[in-house]
């Protein structure tokens, strides 16, 4: 009984160090919260404060009504949802190739996709914006998706995960008569829920925060994302820090609702025992 | 077992090698057919000079040393990154009542856009009106100060870094069997003794990942320099890709700059490889 | 996992097919309104307050002389990189997504006038009756003719001034009616402005690091008119080398500055609004910026509780002529192989630079007209009496020599570098002027080189 409360009381004091290290690690952000609400001479100055003295509204307001915020969240996730999925899709597609199969140039392959973020955007910017622009997918929500599909880092983690899948697995299912695509709809993908979720959440944060492809997209006010739209109030000299945190508060909303909703996914975790055997 | 070419791999690996091909390797071949040329501010290629611009860029002793900075900066970051991230995983590893507040608390850093970090690093580490200085009453000049401006880049990237690793390295942390923890636990085994024979054989695979991921963002970290710093002073965080951005889009020589960028690239490769020798010998896949 | 995915595509399809919905019934309905209206699409990059305002302004343009003439102006908000956009779509000669009208920086206009969709104004102008190009302000009219041609005109004016805390001149046993007029008394003034607490400075007399936009004021007004490099600073045919070197000028400047630096009083930090910012808080009183700091500065101020003087930027020595260099963005129109947009833009260029607009847009951002008829304006002259700090920029512009312009050097943000970085080593003394002057034309000139043996001059 006793060890139990020790047990106990052990936990709390764990769960309160945590959250303290939790606290110090999300400082800016919840720093940039509070700084939302202050006067621009509160953030900068000789006093500078961590809580507000006296809490204004007027950041947000500046940016809610200098920007149309609605249509561009509108725009953000629906650019976002999709690119994200379609490159998960993807990535596990090529993933399960490079992890259950041998074949001519598996090598070669393998490195080309991974050492793709070994080249700066910089360098592909141009010829990109040529390429899309012939395709007449300027200003169109495509020419925005079709761009973050590829990516070499989704399917380098989740090659990674299936390698973890023991191969009897795969054997057994081979004798079963299931097709290998089957195989992959209906034993793979199912498995690799917390990695999946995991490539979901950094996909997501990832797209969404994109903003030079998005604003070369947008050349129409009603294609800005919210990055693009946020970006302007940044723009000229004379925004003030208050504006730019409150405007980077709300476009961080979003990507914290979906990070808590696929979180519990990652939390599951897998259930070991069945696939160990 | 009959020789024949399968193609179902081919067809799996099709769509994803269709987008970076078409999106990545096209324009950078292109990139690099003009590493050869003189380039006008047009982006277009006017007279082919061989290999001059990569002889240029050996001879200049700003890009020498910013090779030198790229790797001080990655070799503290990519550490210090996963080892944070792992003790992190490792705090959070069970689930506890409060779990998931302080899970969000250690991953939220990644939600943030590298844009915005800097603009909240930049206020908070304002050398004469800053938060920091104010409350712990140091007078540092985080950006303007050439012995302590790198440190607070690579502070910013590992706290830009840390919420992606600790989300991978705590699904991979949660993935250890409990089973294998508790036998561990009846043979009296201590948390280092857990660690090193149970958890970073299985997680090896994620560390893996996150190594040459972090290694590569780490090489070809550009985005802080061009917001907070210009390079400077004196070229003390001058890093690869901001050379390459400084010459093509402050000066304008964007044959040099794309020469850079092949270089840059050659040196991730070499970095990449030496990872994978590792994988074949120290990574566990099951 | 597969019902979660599954789900996610049907989603993010629906998503798609609505969104695609939506977008084509834009295009229809902009296709229905194009028959009578031409639609000329803007690019500009005010964002904010400032940014309602200009918009504001084109739907005051669209009701009235737009639908009058049956056009219609759509506005875009892009970021400072318009130029960099604009560069994008030209080189993959998108000219179906390229704007009809774009405000770029001052500096642009030598690239400006490499393009060939870019329509000079020239003819536009003279055969315009109701236009009259000498009510533009001669110092920004100029900023943007180059080599005898006009490319585009003003959109915004700006000008560099020096902003002073009275509060902290007063404390000081200063006149707060009367600021430095040079630098040498800018030195006398900052011995008294500095307040120390020990060994901490509780007050500097100036946050500033010697750059690429005090030079463009400093070595200018010297004297006669100097400029920055040879080919008057690349306004008479491309920078090939600096001369402020040669010239003494830039030796002159430093030396000059030298003695507010003996006083201890400065902080040669200049990175982005730091300057600003410091003044503002109260830490350093003066700063030197331009119009576009005037709004946040006076807000700052009032909450800060200390109030604020305008004067005209200090000379650097009594005897030179002064002046100012002029700032701010100016608006081109791109030529789409259709006259009658040309023409549809040139109509918005003039109701937008006319007396009226611009009273109305300045009155509301404190940026500087661009046309001098707004003085006939009654409203307007009120306004200035209430604002004196308003009217320094405006008269100083106003009277400035149009010859004292921005450098062109095609590296102009390498030279910005090699500028701060090299005079902050200066400032630190860790070098002497002479070898600050030298070591900054060796690399400025370098830089210049390289950009010109790869864009060889024809």
């Amino acid at each position: 009984m006793r060890r139990l409360k020790n047990k106990k009381i052990k936990s709390i004091i764990f769960q309160i160090f945590f959250i303290f290290v939790g606290l110090i690690i999300a400082f800016p952000i919840i720093y940039s919260v509070s700084a939302s609400f202050m006067k621009a001479t509160d953030i900068v100055g000789l006093n500078p404060r961590i809580i507000p003295k006296s809490f204004t509204l007027k950041n947000y307001k500046e940016v809610l009504e200098s920007t149309n915020i609605i249509r561009q969240v509108f725009n953000s996730l629906l650019i976002t949802v999709m690119a994200c999925a379609l490159r998960l899709l993807v990535a596990a597609l090529a993933a399960f190739g490079f992890s259950f199969y041998e074949f001519p140039f598996k090598k070669l392959f393998f490195y080309l996709t991974i050492c793709t973020m070994l080249i700066p955007g910089e360098a592909t910017l141009l010829t990109n914006y040529e390429t899309v622009s012939k395709m007449h997918m300027v200003n169109t929500y495509a020419g925005s998706i079709i761009m973050f599909i590829g990516s070499g880092t989704s399917v380098f983690i989740i090659r990674q995960y299936f390698l973890t899948l023991p191969k009897s697995l795969h054997e057994a299912a081979v004798i079963d008569g299931c097709s290998d695509f089957r195989f992959f709809c209906t034993i793979v993908m199912p498995l690799s829920k917390p990695v999946l979720s995991a490539a979901a959440i950094n996909g997501f944060v990832q797209i969404w925060n994109q903003y030079i492809w998005p604003k070369l997209m947008a050349t129409r006010t009603e294609m800005f994302t919210v990055q693009v739209g946020l970006a302007q109030l940044n723009s000229t000299q004379g925004s003030s820090y208050g504006v730019i945190l409150a405007a980077a508060v709300i476009a961080l909303l979003p990507t914290l609702l979906f990070f808590i909703f696929f979180q519990k996914q990652i939390a599951g975790g897998m259930v070991a025992g069945s696939i160990k055997e | 077992m009959k020789k024949k070419i399968k193609i179902n791999p081919y067809i799996y690996i099709l769509l994803s090698m269709l987008c970076l091909i078409t999106f990545i390797y096209y324009p950078a071949i292109k990139t690099m057919i003009k590493s050869l040329y003189l380039v006008n501010a047009q982006n277009r290629p006017v007279k082919f000079i061989g290999l001059e611009n990569y002889i240029k860029l050996f001879s200049d002793p700003e890009f020498i040393n910013s090779i030198k900075v790229t790797f001080t900066y990655a070799l503290v970051v990519v550490p210090c990154t996963l080892l944070i991230s792992l003790i992190l995983a490792l705090f959070s590893s069970r689930k506890r009542k409060m779990s998931v507040v302080y899970e969000l608390l250690y991953a939220v850093p990644m939600a943030v856009s590298v844009s915005v970090a800097c603009v909240v690093f930049s206020i908070l580490l304002n050398g004469n009106l800053g938060l920091i200085n104010h409350v712990f009453h140091l007078n540092v000049q985080w950006f303007t100060d050439k012995n302590v401006t790198l440190i607070a880049l690579m502070f910013i990237g590992i706290w830009l870094d840390i919420g992606m690793n600790y989300l991978f390295m705590l699904s991979a942390v949660r993935g250890v069997p409990a089973e294998l923890l508790e036998a561990a636990e009846i043979d009296g085994a201590g948390i280092l003794q857990k660690v090193k024979s149970i958890i970073a054989p299985l997680i090896s695979p994620t560390v893996f990942y996150l190594f040459c991921v972090d290694m590569g963002a780490a090489l070809m970290m550009s985005g802080p320099v061009i917001i907070l710093t210009n390079g400077g002073p004196s070229g003390a965080t001058n890093t690869m890709i901001y050379y390459m951005y400084k010459k093509g889009f402050y000066i304008f020589n964007y044959g040099l700059s794309y020469a850079a960028a092949v270089i840059a690239f050659i040196i991730g490769f070499i970095a990449v490889l030496i990872a994978f020798v590792w994988e074949r010998k120290g990574v566990k896949y099951s | 996992m597969k019902k979660t995915l599954v789900m996610t595509l049907a989603v993010s399809m629906l998503f798609g097919t609505a969104a695609q919905c939506a977008s084509l019934t834009e295009i229809s309905t902009a296709k229905t309104k194009s028959d009578d209206a031409i639609e000329l699409v803007l690019w500009h990059n005010r964002g904010g307050a400032n940014g309602e305002t200009v918009d504001g302004l084109i739907d005051e343009f669209n009701e009235t002389v737009g639908a009058q003439k049956g056009i219609k102006v759509t506005s875009v908000r892009q970021d400072d990189s318009i130029v960099s956009t604009f560069k994008t779509l030209l080189y993959a000669n998108d000219m179906a997504n390229m704007p009809d009208l774009a405000t770029l920086y001052a500096g642009d206009v030598e690239y400006a006038s490499t393009v060939d969709c870019i329509q000079p104004l020239d003819d536009l102008m003279a055969n315009d009756s109701e236009f009259n190009s000498d009510d533009i302000l001669p110092s920004l009219r100029s900023a943007y003719n180059y080599m005898g041609t006009q490319y585009s005109l003003p959109f915004h004016g700006d000008a560099t001034i020096m902003y002073y805390n009275k509060t902290a001149f007063e404390a000081a046993g200063l006149d707060p009616s009367s600021p430095p007029t040079t630098i040498a008394e800018m030195a006398e003034a900052a011995e008294k402005l500095l307040v120390k607490d020990g060994e901490t400075v509780k007050q500097y007399a100036i946050t500033l690091g010697m750059q690429n936009c005090y030079f463009n004021n400093w070595i200018a007004d010297q004297g006669d008119v100097f400029y920055l490099g040879d080919n008057e600073a690349g306004r008479t045919g491309r920078m090939t080398k600096v001369t402020f070197d040669t010239d003494g000028t830039m030796l002159n400047l430093l030396n000059e500055w030298q003695k507010v630096l003996d006083t201890d009083a400065v902080q040669s930090i200049d990175e982005g609004d730091q300057p600003k910012n410091e003044f503002i808080s109260g830490l350093s009183a003066m700063f030197i910026g331009g119009n576009w700091a005037m709004t946040s500065i006076e807000e700052g101020a009032a909450e800060n509780g200390f109030e604020v003087g305008v004067c005209e930027l200090p000379k650097v020595k009594e005897s030179d002529i002064g002046g100012v260099c002029p700032g701010g963005t100016s608006m081109y129109i791109i030529n789409k192989d259709d006259d009658t947009r040309v023409q549809a833009a040139w109509e918005f260029m003039k109701w937008w630079t006319s007396g009226d607009t611009q009273t109305k847009f300045c009155m509301k951002t404190k940026y500087i007209p661009v046309n001098s008829k707004t003085l006939e304006n009654e409203e307007y002259h009120k306004w200035l009496e209430e604002n004196p700090n308003y009217k320094v920029p405006f008269d100083a512009l106003m009277n400035s020599d149009p010859r004292i312009q921005e450098q062109l050097a095609p590296t102009q943000q390498e030279f910005q570098s090699i500028f701060l970085e090299t005079c902050q080593s200066w400032a630190k003394g860790e070098m002497t002027a002479e070898e600050c002057v030298q070591n900054m034309a060796e690399k400025c000139n370098a830089a210049l080189d390289e950009y010109n043996t790869a864009n060889p001059i024809e």
